[in-house]
C-alpha cells in the first residue's frame, strides 16, 4: 500500500468521525420522512455503506503481498 | 415449546458446532486449511455481536431510539485505520509469538510482569459482566420459549440458569482447551464461531422478514404506523441532550474492537494471514450494517404489538413469533441468539485463560523450582488443567454476576461498562507501537488510575443501586465530600453516567501515561522492546539473530525443558526442524544463542513471555546486558546498515564515473580524429587554390608578353580563387564559432518573407547563370519569428545556391515552400537536380563531406556550406533533413519552432 492509499485511509476515518458526530449529524436529526423511513435513519445507513465501500475501494487496489513499511 | 426439546436441541446444536471444528482441524492436518479464507476470517470478527446485539440492540432501540447503532457504527469509523494499526499488531504478534492483549501490553514495556497481571485483572473485572450478560441472554431465551417464569429463582439449585452455566463450562473447556499449542491459534473454533456468525445473522433476518413483511406491510407501514403514538415518534431521532453520549458510545466501540480480548483474539491471533484483513475491514462492518437493518421494524413492530402488555423490549425477538404462534420461528431466533452468546463465551474464554495463565498462573510456576521439579514431564498437563478450571471459574464468577447485579439491568448498560474496561488499554497499546518513548512507568501508572476511576465511576454506583453501598454516598459523596460523587466527580454534571466515567477515565489514563513516559526513563528491555515494536516492519526479518541475549545454556536443558510444556517427541521435532532451517549443530554441549532465543519464544507462545524469560533463565546463565550494551547492539546493526548503504551508493557513484570517464575519453578520440580530419581537409582546400593562385602568378611573372586578353584571364582567375580562399577561411572560422559556443546568435523579430526575398535577390544572378528557374510561394498567415536575421539568410543563400548547383541547366526549377506547423514554422527547398543516394543522407552536413567521396555530387563550394547550415538552424531549436533519390532531385526540409526567444 503506497503513502497515498494509506492519506486516503487516514482521510476517510476523518470524514466517517465528522459524518457520524455534530455538527454534521443534527443536520439529519430532524424527524422527517422520505417514502416513509425517518429520515435520520436513512442518512445514518447510507452515510455507513459509504464509508464501508470507500475503505473496500481504497483497500481493493493493493494487492503487493509482501509489502513493508 | 417444552424445555426438554430445548435442551435437546441446543445439545445437537453444540454437537454441530464440534463436528464443524474437528472438520477444521482436520483440514488444517492436511493443509487444506478452512480457515486461510478473507471470508471466513471476516464473519469469525463477527464474534463482536453477542447476544446483546441480538436481544439488546432490540430492547435499546425500544427504549431511545437510534442511539443503538453507535456500538455498530463506532467500529466502522476506524476501520479505514485497520490495514495500518491491525496490520502491526499482527506483525508484531507473529514475530514475538503474543497470544494475548496483557503480553502484548506487557512485552511492549520490557516483558513486565506487573502489567501483565494488572491488564489481566483488569480483563477479567471488565469481561465477567460482559459474559454474565451472554449467560442472561440464554437463561432467559430459555425460560421464555419454554413458557416458564423469568424470575431469579431463590435457590440456585432451582436455578436453569446454574445448568445452563455448568453446561457452558463444559462446552468452552472442550472448545479453548484441547491441548498446549505453541501459537495457540484454534482453526477449529475460528471455523465453529464463523459458522455462529452465519446461524445469528440468517435467524435475525429471518424474524426481521417477518415482523416487517409477514404481520405487517414493510417498513413504510411500520413507520407510519408508529408515528401516529407520540412515545414512538421520539425515537426516530437522537435527543440533543444525547449528542454527546452518542460520541462517547461511538468511541468506545471503536476502541473495544481493537482491544477487547476475544476481538484480539480473532483478528490477531487467529489471523492465518495479513492480507485478509483487506477483505475483512470492509466485510465485517458490511456484517454489522445487515445485521443492524431489521432491528428498529422490530423494534417499532413490538412496541405495536404490546402496547399496554407488560413484556420487556429485550424479549420482543422471541415474544413476537411467540405471539403468533410460530413455534419454529422462534426456535429458530432462541438459537440466533445461543449462538451469539456461546460464541462470545468460548472466545472470551479462550483469550481470557490465556491471559491468566501466562500472567498469573505461570510466572508463580516457574518462579518456584521445586514446584517444577515435582511436576516434572506433567507440567503440559498441569497448565491445561489449570486452565480448564481457571474457565469454570470465570464462567462461575459471570454466573454469580449474573445473579446479583446484572438482572437489574438491561444487556447493554452492562455491556457498555465492559467496553469502558478495555477502553483502558488503548493508551498503552496503541502508544506503544507508535511512541518509542512510552515507558513502563507510564503505562502502569496509566491503566492503573483509568482503571481506578473506572471502578470508582462507573462500578460503585452499580453496587449503590445494588445495595451493597449506602444511596448517600451517590448523592452527597465519600465522607460528604461533595466533588468526590462517583456519578459527578469534581462537580462534572449533565452527563449521562457511562460519558462521565469514560471521560473521566480516559483523561487520567492518558495523562498518567504520558507524564509517566516523559519523566521516566526505560530499561534496557523495554528500550529494545520498544524499537521492535515501534519499527516491527524494519526489524522482523532480523528479530531472530538480533536479539540481544548473551548467555550459556546445555542443549540437553533446553531440550528437556520444551519436553515438559510439549511433550518429548513434539520438542524435539521442533528443535531439529529449527536447527535444519537455520544450519544450526545440535550436537553441541552448549546452544547457540539463536537456539535459545528460539526456545524462548517458542515456550512464550504457551506460556506467555514473562515466564518464558524466567524458565529459559532458570537453563541458562544470562550475563545481565546493560542499557548501553542493548543500545549498542542496536546502534551497530543501525550503523552497519547505514555504512553498507554508505559503500553501495560509493561504489555505484565510482562505477558511473568510470562509465562517464570511458564515454567522454570515446568522444575526446573522435573529435581528435575530425580534427586531423578537418586539419587535412583545410589544408587540402586552401593548397588548392593557393596552388592555381600561385602557378598563375608565376606564368604572369615569367612571361611578361603575355596576351591582353590571356593576362586578364589569369588575373581574374587569381582574384576569384583568393575570393574562394576568403571565404573558405571566413567558413572555417565561422564554423569554428558555432562548434564552440562562441558564437551568440543575434535574436530578433523577424518575418521570413522578407529573409527569403532579400536571399533570393542575392542569389538572383547565379540562377539566371544557369538558367535555373525559381518558384517560390508563402502561406499568407506566417507569423515572425525570432531568429538572427542575417544567419538565416546565410541558411537560404546557402540552401538555394547548393540547389542551383546541382539542377541541370535550362531545365533545373526549384520551388521554395513554407508553411507553418505549429508549434514550427516549415521550410522547403525542392530541386529536381541530380540528387544524392540516400546512404549519404547522414553525411552531407558533415564538414568537408564531399571529400569522403567526390563522385557522387561534387560540390563547388567549400563544402562547409551545409554543416554551417546545419549548425545555424540548430543553434534556433530546428532540425533540417534531406529526402532523395539519385536523379529525382533533392528536397531540404527544415523547421524552426515560432515562439522560441531563447538566446543562445
Amino acid at each position: 500500500m503506497n503513502s497515498t492509499q494509506k492519506a486516503t485511509l487516514i482521510v476517510l476515518c476523518g470524514v466517517a468521525i465528522l459524518l457520524f458526530n455534530t455538527p454534521v449529524l443534527s443536520i439529519f436529526n430532524i424527524s422527517t420522512f422520505v417514502g416513509g423511513i425517518p429520515v435520520f435513519y436513512l442518512y445514518l445507513f447510507g452515510a455507513w455503506l459509504f464509508i464501508i465501500l470507500a475503505t473496500a475501494w481504497v483497500v481493493r487496489r493493493t494487492n503487493n503481498e509482501a509489502e513493508n513499511e | 415449546m417444552s424445555s426438554g426439546w430445548i435442551i435437546c436441541l441446543s445439545l445437537v446444536y453444540l454437537l454441530l458446532l464440534f463436528v464443524i471444528a474437528n472438520w477444521a482441524e482436520h483440514r488444517s492436518l492436511i493443509k487444506r486449511s478452512l480457515v486461510n479464507n478473507p471470508y471466513v476470517y471476516a464473519l469469525s470478527l463477527a464474534v463482536y455481536c453477542t447476544a446483546w446485539t441480538f436481544y439488546g440492540s432490540v430492547g435499546r432501540a425500544a427504549e431511545t431510539g437510534v442511539d443503538f447503532l453507535s456500538v455498530y457504527i463506532g467500529p466502522t469509523l476506524v476501520v479505514p485505520l485497520w490495514w495500518i494499526v491491525f496490520r502491526k499488531i499482527i506483525r508484531i504478534c507473529k514475530v514475538q509469538r503474543i497470544t494475548n492483549i496483557a503480553d502484548f501490553i506487557s512485552a511492549r514495556y520490557g516483558k513486565n510482569r506487573s502489567l501483565g497481571v494488572i491488564v489481566t485483572v483488569l480483563c477479567l473485572l471488565g469481561i465477567i459482566p460482559y459474559i454474565s450478560i451472554q449467560l442472561k441472554a440464554i437463561t432467559s431465551s430459555f425460560l421464555i420459549l419454554s413458557g416458564e417464569t423469568t424470575a431469579v429463582k431463590s435457590s440456585f439449585w432451582e436455578d436453569q440458569s446454574f445448568y445452563i452455566a455448568l453446561a457452558l463450562i463444559v462446552f468452552a473447556i472442550l472448545f479453548g482447551t484441547r491441548k498446549l499449542e505453541a501459537n495457540e491459534r484454534h482453526e477449529g473454533l475460528v471455523a465453529a464461531i464463523a459458522f455462529e456468525s452465519l446461524v445469528k445473522l440468517f435467524a435475525f433476518s429471518a424474524i426481521g422478514v417477518f415482523v416487517t413483511y409477514g404481520i405487517f406491510n414493510g417498513f413504510g407501514d411500520i413507520v407510519s404506523r408508529a408515528s401516529t403514538v407520540p412515545d414512538l415518534r421520539k425515537i426516530f431521532v437522537l435527543p440533543e441532550a444525547q449528542t454527546g453520549s452518542w460520541f462517547w458510545h461511538c468511541f468506545l466501540a471503536a476502541i473495544a474492537i481493537l482491544f477487547l480480548p476475544r476481538q484480539f483474539q480473532v483478528t490477531v491471533v487467529e489471523n492465518v494471514n495479513e492480507n485478509h484483513l483487506r477483505k475483512a475491514q470492509w466485510l465485517f462492518p458490511l456484517y454489522l450494517l445487515i445485521i443492524n437493518i431489521f432491528v428498529m421494524p422490530i423494534a417499532l413492530g413490538g412496541k405495536l404489538l404490546f402496547a399496554n402488555s407488560n413484556v420487556k423490549a429485550d424479549n420482543f425477538l422471541l415474544e413476537i413469533p411467540l405471539y403468533f404462534k410460530q413455534e419454529g420461528l422462534a426456535f429458530l431466533t432462541y438459537l440466533g441468539g445461543f449462538s451469539a452468546a456461546t460464541s462470545m463465551i468460548i472466545v472470551e474464554c479462550t483469550a481470557l485463560t490465556v491471559m491468566f495463565s501466562n500472567n498469573l498462573l505461570m510466572p508463580l510456576l516457574v518462579s518456584r523450582p521445586g514446584w517444577q521439579e515435582r511436576l516434572g514431564q506433567s507440567t503440559g498437563n498441569f497448565v491445561i488443567t489449570a486452565r480448564r478450571l481457571f474457565i469454570a471459574v470465570i464462567i462461575l464468577l459471570a454466573y454469580v454476576y449474573y445473579r446479583n447485579v446484572s438482572d437489574r439491568y438491561s444487556l447493554v448498560s452492562v455491556g457498555m461498562v465492559s467496553f469502558a474496561a478495555v477502553a483502558q488499554l488503548a493508551p498503552a497499546a496503541i502508544g506503544g507501537i507508535f511512541w518509542k518513548r512510552a515507558s513502563l512507568v507510564g503505562a502502569i501508572g496509566g491503566i492503573l488510575m483509568g482503571g481506578l476511576m473506572w471502578l470508582y465511576t462507573l462500578i460503585i454506583p452499580s453496587m449503590v443501586s445494588n445495595g451493597f453501598i449506602s444511596t448517600d454516598f451517590l448523592s452527597y459523596g465519600p465522607a460528604y465530600i461533595h466533588w468526590l460523587r462517583p456519578e459527578a466527580l469534581f462537580g462534572l454534571e449533565g452527563m449521562d453516567n457511562l460519558s462521565h466515567g469514560v471521560f473521566w477515565s480516559l483523561l487520567f489514563n492518558v495523562s498518567f501515561y504520558i507524564w509517566g513516559s516523559l519523566n521516566f526513563k526505560q530499561s534496557a528491555s523495554e528500550h529494545n522492546q520498544a524499537a521492535l515494536f515501534v519499527d516491527i516492519f524494519k526489524y522482523d526479518t532480523s528479530y531472530e539473530s538480533s536479539v540481544a541475549w548473551r548467555g550459556k545454556a546445555l542443549v540437553s536443558d533446553l531440550t528437556s525443558l520444551l519436553g515438559k510444556f510439549f511433550g518429548q517427541v513434539r520438542s524435539e521435532r521442533a528443535l531439529n526442524l529449527y536447527a535444519r532451517r537455520n544450519k544450526l549443530n545440535l550436537k553441541t554441549r552448549y546452544a547457540s544463542p539463536q537456539l535459545v532465543n528460539y526456545t524462548e519464544k517458542m515456550l512464550s507462545g504457551a506460556i506467555g513471555a514473562a515466564s518464558a524469560r524466567i524458565v529459559v533463565s532458570s537453563v541458562a546463565e544470562e550475563e545481565q546486558i546493560t542499557v548501553n550494551e542493548v543500545i549498542d547492539i542496536l546502534k551497530t546493526s543501525q550503523e552497519l546498515r547505514l555504512v553498507n548503504q554508505e559503500l553501495t551508493r560509493k561504489s555505484l557513484e565510482l562505477e558511473q564515473t568510470t562509465t562517464k570517464l570511458q564515454q567522454a575519453n570515446e568522444l575526446l578520440k573522435i573529435a581528435d580524429q575530425q580534427k586531423d580530419d578537418f586539419l587535412s581537409t583545410v589544408t587540402h582546400e586552401i593548397r588548392t587554390p593557393l596552388t592555381s593562385i600561385r602557378m598563375l602568378s608565376e606564368i604572369l611573372q615569367t612571361n611578361p608578353d603575355l596576351e591582353e586578353n590571356q593576362r586578364s584571364h589569369f588575373l581574374n582567375t587569381v582574384i576569384k580563387e583568393t575570393d574562394r580562399l576568403t571565404r573558405l577561411v571566413n567558413e572555417v572560422l565561422d564554423l569554428e564559432r558555432f562548434e564552440s559556443g562562441r558564437y551568440l546568435l543575434n535574436f530578433e523579430t523577424v518575418q521570413l518573407e522578407d529573409v527569403i526575398k532579400e536571399s533570393l535577390n542575392a542569389i538572383e544572378q547565379l540562377a539566371k547563370d544557369k538558367s535555373v528557374k525559381i518558384q517560390y510561394s508563402v502561406e499568407s498567415t506566417l507569423p515572425a519569428i525570432e531568429g538572427d536575421r542575417d544567419r538565416l539568410m546565410q541558411v537560404f543563400i546557402n540552401l538555394i545556391s547548393n540547389s542551383i548547383k546541382f539542377c541541370y541547366p535550362e531545365i533545373g526549377i526549384i520551388k521554395i515552400q513554407v508553411s507553418q506547423n505549429y508549434p514550427t514554422v516549415r521550410i522547403q527547398i525542392i530541386d529536381n537536380g541530380i540528387g544524392i543516394d540516400p546512404q549519404f543522407h547522414e553525411l552531407i552536413f558533415d564538414k568537408f563531406y564531399q571529400t569522403t567521396d567526390q563522385s557522387i555530387r561534387k560540390p563547388k563550394g567549400s563544402g562547409l556550406g551545409l554543416a554551417i547550415t546545419k549548425k545555424i538552424i540548430e543553434l534556433h531549436q530546428g532540425t533540417i533533413k534531406i529526402e532523395s533519390k539519385p536523379e529525382q532531385g533533392a528536397t531540404f526540409t527544415f523547421e524552426i519552432p515560432i515562439g522560441q526567444t531563447k538566446t543562445i
